[in-house]
């Protein structure tokens, strides 16, 4: 699933003229409807799992803090939630750090290939994300094609072993994937920057590192939040690569282990449970995406 | 991702446009890290060995007679694109109509509306999936392939809301007025003048559900009853660890949905629009 | 016309025929509509794309273990019996569990359910009974395959038992060149980084063999137990390279030079030897854990008499000697098992059929399984 909280911050209609409540009854209820029945309800459903419990082969719906205690004391789960939001933190990191020298050119230094450059930065999304990942098997590992060129170059002499099934190789797996998610809103902001206002600065004598700073830097900051939330979200929620670039598929990250417990294990509740946290620090990323502008401005 | 987004300072002609060896440097490195993975596929798929290793032992197009006798890849295929044009075509009507009652009317829920379309493109694939699960497991509805239509539906109308706004935004408003000055419905307002305007934008929206849909597996996944989709096909035999049919597979659909990238990015230029 | 009997007449014609039906006139306009507001928009749109996946009836879903519908046996049995056979494969008996309650159970039709899972299964209300006078196969079974106890519950039987083996010790000779001879050398700190075990609790199992003193049953084991097992795996984990979920994948992790030692089925042996790889199996001094696969049919299955038909070609002459050829397994029917060389019948562990069996700790059901996924889990995070 493609997260793209960039597209938020495309929302900016100007001052709406009429008022018409029956005209706006008729034109959201089929929306509206939609994703209250399929979305919000089964969003609550899945809340009031964490507070079931599983009996054998059962769900007894009767209420208990059992399993939210268990995702906080259980030695396993902090750990790997705590994990995971590193690796999302890592990740988000360096994609902002890889996407913006691209995404700077992209704006300001390409020309006549502009459009072709953007379809280029784009595509890899249209092929399969489960192919790219899987590629990366045979580019990280032991006789992979890093470690072949390594060895072949005289840097090491022998395979290097952690870059496959490993979170070295996760992280580098998702950087991958999710980068075109951090470049598109950075290239949005970036382009809509008036070069007047780069011009003034080096006018003024602040030098290139002065004019990035304090103006370029902080103008793309609703840019940066935007491309942030997408490739940290993705990454919290992700089990796909961490099945097949990680070593211990089922506990390496906690999409992993919330996937298990409804695909595998087969304790919705506790697996509701595990949900919570990633609910409750994605909530917490919106609301300071929003202070930044990056979901658009809300007007009433 | 906007396909539609004609931005509002064209900023073409750049005065500091002192060439930066390291920018470009870094921009081609960066074409290189995105692009490293689909060469390696499309390179593996005329491999003539069953593992992927280094180097290559022999080229062959065995994999590819394969993928042509395999039914089940194709079924796949069958299901994925069904599955993305109903997707599509349900984003594409609930989407139009948010957007329009989002850019055309001014109401008090207005950004709870907004939140509540956008959250399931906000919050990771896993949880709609798995909410999704309980609340059709709960409901005693049986898993098709119609439950993976809501799942991909629900979440690619976001796209089709954000396209639509976007474009709806930019247009005068004194051309609806004009059609309603002069007697017509809003309705008929909006088949004459607005829809025309507003189509390149649906268009693009429902291009964009559709390939979002047609690589969707996290949702997908929790989702399904006895029906693979194409990602959901790859995905077991990636499980496996032997792939070379897959790289086939892949190295096909990209081919092929470059070209129709190129060819969509042609015909808007010809009709004086742009893809960005 | 009644809008029902217009609806099963319709409903049993082939598009043409109703096109037919309608240009002649015997159908109006109206008919139609309401036949295709009956039968829903999925009939309608799916001929337009071909038949998108919808269940035809002659589709046998399943979800097995690796190389249990290898075209081998399923090909002939499809063209014998006009089906479609659509095999998921599982990497553990919990994903199969999971799979076959899905959608209340309607999603697949059968499993090849190993000695432990069918009591859950069981317990969820998911199997059928079966009738073994349906089986033509059936007496030729050994008497300990014919209604052993984790196919009968309540004195009925719910599985046909086809196929059983051990879970054994694989490693690539070039590189381990002594054969290992306990469990041991899969927590050999040489082996470092090297290693790739089965990501399955039921492995608790094999690992309890390496207790002292040795549980007299692997799989019942106490809570002390199961931490002396726990502090095993952990001291195990650093040295893991992957832990696998498929066979397929051990098979690729010894092509690719990935590892070196890891726990596996003959099959994966089979697998790397048809790709020319190098592979050896061992079979550690403390014995081996194994499973004893029937195959179990879903109460709410599309078509149970296909299914049983499958079940009942797999433990048949063509069947049983394509399980010992494309799997190298063992298997439960007498009259074939005789009908064996010697030495093929020691290659695959079956000179004394019986007592070949007994010396393997056949999975079973665990009743304190939630904390064995507790131990496994917590175990093999890093």
């Amino acid at each position: 699933m493609v997260a793209s909280a960039p597209q938020l911050a495309e929302f900016e209609s100007h001052p709406a003229p009429t008022q018409r409540p029956r005209g706006i009854l008729a034109l959201l209820a089929a929306p509206i409807t939609w994703m209250v029945v399929f979305y919000l309800i089964p969003l609550l459903i899945l809340l009031a799992h964490a507070f079931w419990s599983v009996d054998y082969l059962t769900i007894d719906r009767t209420f208990t803090l059992e399993n939210i205690k268990t995702v906080f004391t259980n030695s396993l789960y902090p750990t790997v939630l705590i994990r995971t939001f590193l690796m999302a933190t890592a990740v988000t990191l360096t994609s902002i750090v890889i996407a913006f020298p691209i995404s700077w050119f992209l704006a300001k230094k390409a020309d006549r290939n502009k459009e072709l450059l953007l379809i280029l930065v784009i595509f890899p999304l249209w092929s399969s994300y489960l192919v790219r990942a899987f590629a990366w098997k045979t580019i990280l590992g032991t006789n992979g094609i890093l470690n072949s060129v390594l060895q072949w170059s005289g840097l090491t002499h022998e395979p290097v072993s952690w870059f496959l099934y490993s979170k070295t190789g996760m992280f580098i797996t998702f950087c991958h994937v999710w980068l075109p998610f951090m470049i598109l809103p950075l290239y949005t902001i970036l382009d809509r920057l008036p070069n007047a206002l780069l011009e003034a600065s080096d006018d003024l004598g602040g030098g290139s590192w002065a004019t990035f700073r304090r103006v370029v830097l902080p103008l793309s900051l609703p840019g940066i939040v935007a491309g942030s939330l997408a490739v940290f979200s993705l990454t919290m929620g992700d089990y796909i690569t961490p099945s097949l670039i990680g070593g211990s598929p089922g506990t390496e990250l906690i999409g992993g282990i919330v996937a298990d417990q409804f695909g595998v294990a087969n304790n919705w509740p506790l697996g509701a449970a595990l949900i919570l946290p990633i609910l409750v620090i994605l909530m917490a990323f919106v609301l300071i995406a929003n202070q930044f502008g990056a979901l658009g401005r809300d007007e009433g | 991702m906007n396909l539609t987004n004609d931005l509002p300072i064209p900023f073409r002609g750049d005065p500091s446009k002192r060439r930066s060896w390291p920018l470009s440097i870094a921009t081609l490195l960066t074409y290189l890290f995105l692009y490293l993975p689909l060469v390696v596929v499309i390179l593996y798929s005329f491999s003539s060995t069953k593992v992927n290793k280094w180097p290559i032992k022999g080229f062959s197009l065995r994999w590819y007679e394969e993928l042509f006798h395999d039914s089940d890849i194709w079924d796949a295929i069958r299901l994925s694109v069904f599955v993305g044009l109903v997707a599509a075509a349900i984003a594409v009507v609930l989407g139009t109509l948010t957007a329009y009652a989002l850019d055309r009317y001014r109401f008090r829920a207005k950004a709870a509306v907004r939140f509540a379309i956008g959250l399931p493109i906000v919050l990771p694939g896993i949880v709609t999936g798995v909410a999704m699960l309980s609340f059709f497991s709960l409901m005693a509805f049986p898993l098709s392939k119609w439950t993976i239509i809501i799942g991909h539906a629900t979440f690619c109308t976001v796209l089709v809301v954000n396209n639509v706004a976007a474009r709806l935004s930019q247009l005068p408003r004194s051309l609806d007025e004009a059609s309603l000055d002069l007697g017509a419905t809003p309705v008929q307002t909006f088949r004459r003048i607005t829809f025309p305007l507003v189509r390149p934008a649906i268009v693009a929206g429902a291009i964009l559900s559709f390939t979002l849909s047609f690589d969707e597996i996290i949702v997908t996944f929790f989702l399904t009853g006895r029906d693979k989709t194409l990602p959901l096909l790859i995905w077991g035999r990636l499980r496996m660890g032997i792939s070379p049919e897959i790289n086939a597979t892949a190295t096909i659909i990209i081919l092929t949905s470059l070209a129709l990238v190129l060819l969509a990015a042609a015909i808007l230029r010809r009709s004086g629009q742009r893809i960005f | 016309m009644s809008d029902q009997t217009l609806n099963q007449r319709l409903s049993a014609m082939e598009p043409a025929e109703v096109a037919a039906e309608y240009r002649a006139g015997r159908l109006s306009r109206r008919d139609l509509g309401k036949f295709f507001a009956a039968i829903g928009l999925t009939s309608t749109l799916g001929p337009a794309l071909g038949q998108t996946g919808a269940a035809a009836a002659d589709d046998l879903t399943m979800i097995i273990w690796e190389g249990y519908s290898d075209e081998q046996y399923a090909a002939p049995f499809e063209a014998g019996n006009d089906a479609k056979i659509q095999a998921t494969f599982a990497g553990t008996g919990d994903e199969m569990f999971a799979a076959m309650q899905g959608s209340g159970g309607s999603t697949y039709d059968m499993v090849s359910a190993s000695s432990d899972l069918p009591q859950r299964l069981y317990d969820a209300d998911l199997l059928m009974e079966i009738d073994p006078a349906k089986l033509t196969n059936y007496p030729n079974l050994y008497p300990q395959f014919q209604k052993p106890p984790y196919i009968t519950f309540d004195d009925k039987l719910y599985g046909v038992n086809f196929a059983w083996g051990p879970t054994i010790m694989l490693y690539n000779p070039e590189v381990v060149t002594t054969a290992p001879t306990s469990w041991n050398a899969m927590l050999d700190e040489q082996y470092s980084g090297k290693i790739a075990t089965w990501n399955y609790p039921l492995q608790i199992g094999q690992y309890a063999l390496l207790l002292d003193p040795k549980p007299e049953n692997p799989f019942i084991l106490d809570d002390e137990q199961l931490a002396q097992v726990k502090d095993i795996l952990i001291k195990q984990r650093p040295l893991v390279r992957k832990y696998w979920d498929l066979g397929g994948e051990v098979a690729e992790l010894f092509m690719a030079g990935e590892i070196a030692i890891a726990d596996g089925w003959p099959y994966i042996t089979q697998q790397i030897v048809a790709e020319e790889g190098s592979v050896a199996e061992a079979f550690p001094a403390e014995g081996v854990t194994g499973w004893s696969d029937s195959w179990c049919i879903s109460k709410n299955a599309a078509n149970p008499e296909l299914a049983l038909k499958w079940a009942d070609w797999m433990i048949g002459p063509e069947g049983q000697l394509g399980i010992t050829e494309v799997m190298n397994y063992g298997i439960t029917n007498k009259n074939v098992v005789e009908s064996l060389p010697a030495d093929r019948r020691a290659a695959l562990g079956m000179t004394d059929v019986e007592a070949d069996y007994a010396k393997i700790h056949m999975w079973q059901f665990i009743p304190n399984y939630d904390k064995w996924v507790q131990v496994w889990q917590e175990a093999t995070a890093s």
